[in-house]
C-alpha cells in the first residue's frame, strides 16, 4: 500500500485523538480509578504472601515482584484500553453504521485507527498521571535492564492491537445479536482474569495455563509485565514479540474474514 | 428500539391522581407496574439475545468468582482468612450487588441518561414521583444471575465452614442481604443527584463503582485510613463483611455486624436529601 492509502486512517487517528481531548475531564476520575484498581490489588496480594518469609516466593514471583507486576499491569492497561465492541454495539443501535459503511475505508482500519488515537492520547496524558501516582504510593522495582524496558513499551502496543481486535471481534457479534450488553460484560471478567491482569498466568492451574498458550489474551497483559519484571533474557526478547506480533496479524486475518462474512447480513434500524 | 417507541398506558391514567390517599397509593402502584411491564416488552422484543444476555452474564459473575478460587490454589489463607470465609463474604457481596444490577443499574447512568440527553423533563412531567419512576424505569434482569450465582456462593461456603445456620441467622443474612442492596443503592442515588450539580456525561461513579469490590474481601486487610472511609464514608464495609464476621462469630466486630441495617437507613435518609435538593436545582438542558 501506498503512502496515500493510509492518509485517511491517520485522520482517524487524529480526530480519535482529538474526541478523547475533548472529555479529558473524566481522566481525572479514570487516574483515581486505576489507584482504587491497584490498592484493591495490592493489599489483596500483600495478605495473600502474609503466610511466607520476606522475600519467599509463590509461582516464581515474590510479593515486591508481584506488587510491580500488579501495578505495571494496570499501568499498560491505562494505555490500551478501549471501548472498540461498544462502539460498534452503539452504532448499530443507533443506526449510525449506515453512515459509517457508507465512507469509502474499510472499517475494520477505521475502527483500529480510532483505537490507536485514543491510546496516543491515553499514552500522553492519562497513563503518565497513573505512573506516577503508582510509583509515589507503592514500592515497586525498575524495570529489569533498559532493554526489558524498551522491549515492554514495544509490546504495549501489540498489547493494543490484539486487545484492539479481541473488541472489534465481540462488537461485530451485535450484527447478529442486538443486544451484547451481557457479553461484552462477561468478555470484560474472562479477559480481566486469562489476560493476566488478575494475577500471574503461572497461578492458574495447570490445564488452563496450557490453554492460555494456545489464546492472545496472556500477551494482552502478561508478557508485557513479564517483559517488564525481566523474565526473559534480552537475548531473546525478539521472541515474545514476534509471538504478539503473529497474534495480531492472526486476529486482524479472522476480523477481516468475519467482516467478509457478516457485513452482508447486517439490518440497519432506522437511526 | 428505545422506550420511547412503545406506546406507554401513562398516556391515559385509568384512575386519576387526585383524592383520598388510598386511591392515590393503588394509582401510583399501578403506573409503576405498567411501567415494568412495559419495559419486560422491550427487553423481551428479541428472546435469543435475552437469553444471551443471561448465559453472558452469569459467565461474567462465574470468572470474577474463579479469581477467588485460584488465588488459594497457591496459598491456605488470606491473613488469617480462610477461602471458605472468603467465599462466604464473597456470595453475599453478589447477592447485594446483583440486586442492584438488575434494580437500581440506571442511577450509574443516571447523568448521562437523564440529566445530558434530557429525559428528566419527561419524568418530571408524570405525577408520580420522580425517584421511583427513575428506578422503574429499567430493570436489568440477567443482573438476577449474579444473585443465584451468590446464593449458590453462600450456600456452598456455609457447608464447607460447617455452619449451624438457625433461623435466626438466615433472618439475619437476608436482612444482611437486602441492607447491602440498600447501601449500594443509596451511595448510587447520592451521586446521581450530584449530576443536577454537575452536569457531566458519568461523574465520579466509575470510581465509586470501582470501590464496591474492596466490599468483597476482609477489611482487616487494608490499612486504618483505607477501613475508615469503608465504615464511615462509602459504608461497602457493612454490605458483605461485618455481617458475615456475625454470621462467622469472628468477635472483634460483633458491634458492627448488627449496624448494616442501621447504616443502609442511614445513608437512605442522605440520598432522599440530596435527591429533593437535586431535583429543586433541575433545569432541563432544553434537547
Amino acid at each position: 500500500m501506498t503512502a496515500t492509502a493510509f492518509a485517511p486512517y491517520a485522520a482517524f487517528v487524529r480526530a480519535a485523538f482529538l474526541k478523547t481531548l475533548a472529555y479529558r475531564l473524566r481522566y481525572y476520575t479514570g487516574v483515581v480509578t486505576y489507584l482504587i484498581y491497584v490498592t484493591t490489588y495490592y493489599f489483596l496480594w500483600k495478605a495473600l504472601y502474609a503466610w511466607k518469609e520476606p522475600g519467599e516466593s509463590m509461582q516464581g514471583f515474590d510479593l515486591e515482584s508481584m506488587a510491580t507486576y500488579i501495578a505495571v499491569g494496570w499501568m499498560a492497561r491505562s494505555f490500551y484500553f478501549n471501548n472498540v465492541d461498544r462502539d460498534i454495539a452503539d452504532l448499530i443501535r443507533e443506526g449510525d453504521v449506515a453512515m459509517t459503511l457508507a465512507r469509502p475505508v474499510s472499517f475494520h482500519g477505521m475502527m483500529i485507527a480510532d483505537a490507536f488515537g485514543a491510546s496516543l492520547f491515553r499514552l500522553l496524558c492519562f497513563t503518565p498521571p497513573v505512573a506516577i501516582v503508582l510509583f509515589l504510593l507503592f514500592p515497586l522495582k525498575a524495570p529489569a535492564t533498559g532493554w526489558a524496558g524498551l522491549a515492554f513499551f514495544v509490546s504495549c502496543f501489540l498489547s493494543l492491537l490484539i486487545f484492539a481486535h479481541v473488541n472489534l471481534l465481540v462488537g461485530m457479534m451485535a450484527f447478529r445479536l442486538h443486544s451484547i450488553q451481557g457479553i461484552m460484560r462477561a468478555k470484560h471478567y474472562l479477559l480481566e482474569l486469562l489476560s493476566g491482569l488478575l494475577m500471574p498466568v503461572t497461578f492458574f492451574p495447570g490445564w488452563l495455563e496450557n490453554l492460555s498458550r494456545w489464546l492472545p489474551f496472556q500477551d494482552i497483559a502478561y508478557l508485557p509485565a513479564s517483559l517488564y519484571l525481566g523474565r526473559f533474557p534480552d537475548a531473546q526478547l525478539w521472541q515474545p514479540l514476534l509471538r504478539q506480533s503473529l497474534w495480531v496479524l492472526g486476529l486482524g486475518l479472522l476480523a477481516a474474514w468475519i467482516w467478509s462474512r457478516e457485513s452482508r447480513r447486517l439490518t440497519v434500524h432506522g437511526g | 428500539m428505545g422506550d420511547d417507541a412503545v406506546s406507554s398506558p401513562l398516556d391515559s391514567p385509568s384512575r386519576p391522581f387526585v383524592g383520598p390517599l388510598g386511591t392515590r397509593l393503588r394509582a401510583t402502584v399501578e403506573v409503576y407496574g405498567a411501567l415494568f411491564v412495559q419495559m419486560l416488552k422491550v427487553r423481551l422484543a428479541y428472546k435469543a439475545d435475552f437469553f444471551a444476555d443471561l448465559a453472558a452474564t452469569a459467565l461474567g459473575g462465574l470468572a470474577s468468582l474463579l479469581f477467588v478460587f485460584l488465588l488459594f490454589l497457591r496459598a491456605p489463607e488470606l491473613a488469617g482468612w480462610s477461602r471458605d470465609e472468603i467465599l462466604l463474604i464473597y456470595g453475599m457481596s453478589m447477592i447485594s450487588y446483583g440486586l442492584f444490577g438488575c434494580i437500581s443499574w440506571n442511577l450509574y447512568e443516571f447523568g448521562d441518561r437523564y440529566i445530558i440527553q434530557g429525559q428528566f423533563d419527561r419524568v418530571m412531567l408524570r405525577p408520580v414521583g420522580t425517584y421511583a419512576q427513575v428506578l422503574f424505569d429499567s430493570f436489568r434482569i440477567p443482573a438476577l444471575s449474579e444473585c443465584l450465582i451468590g446464593a449458590g456462593v453462600v450456600a456452598f461456603a456455609m457447608q464447607r465452614l460447617e455452619l449451624v445456620i438457625s433461623g435466626t441467622d438466615l433472618f439475619f443474612a437476608a436482612v444482611a442481604v437486602t441492607s447491602g442492596f440498600v447501601i449500594f443503592t443509596a451511595v448510587f442515588s447520592i451521586l446521581a443527584s450530584l449530576s443536577f450539580h454537575f452536569e457531566d456525561r458519568i461523574g465520579v461513579s466509575p470510581p465509586v463503582f470501582n470501590m464496591i469490590s474492596f466490599g468483597r474481601y476482609p477489611q482487616t486487610i487494608f490499612p486504618s485510613a483505607l477501613r475508615f472511609v469503608l465504615r464511615w464514608v462509602i459504608p461497602f464495609g457493612f454490605v458483605a463483611f461485618y455481617p458475615a464476621t456475625g454470621l462467622l462469630g469472628r468477635t472483634p466486630y460483633r458491634g458492627l455486624a448488627v449496624l448494616s441495617p442501621l447504616v443502609a437507613v442511614a445513608f437512605c435518609v442522605l440520598a432522599y436529601g440530596f435527591w429533593r435538593w437535586g431535583v429543586r436545582r433541575y433545569e432541563s438542558t432544553g434537547f
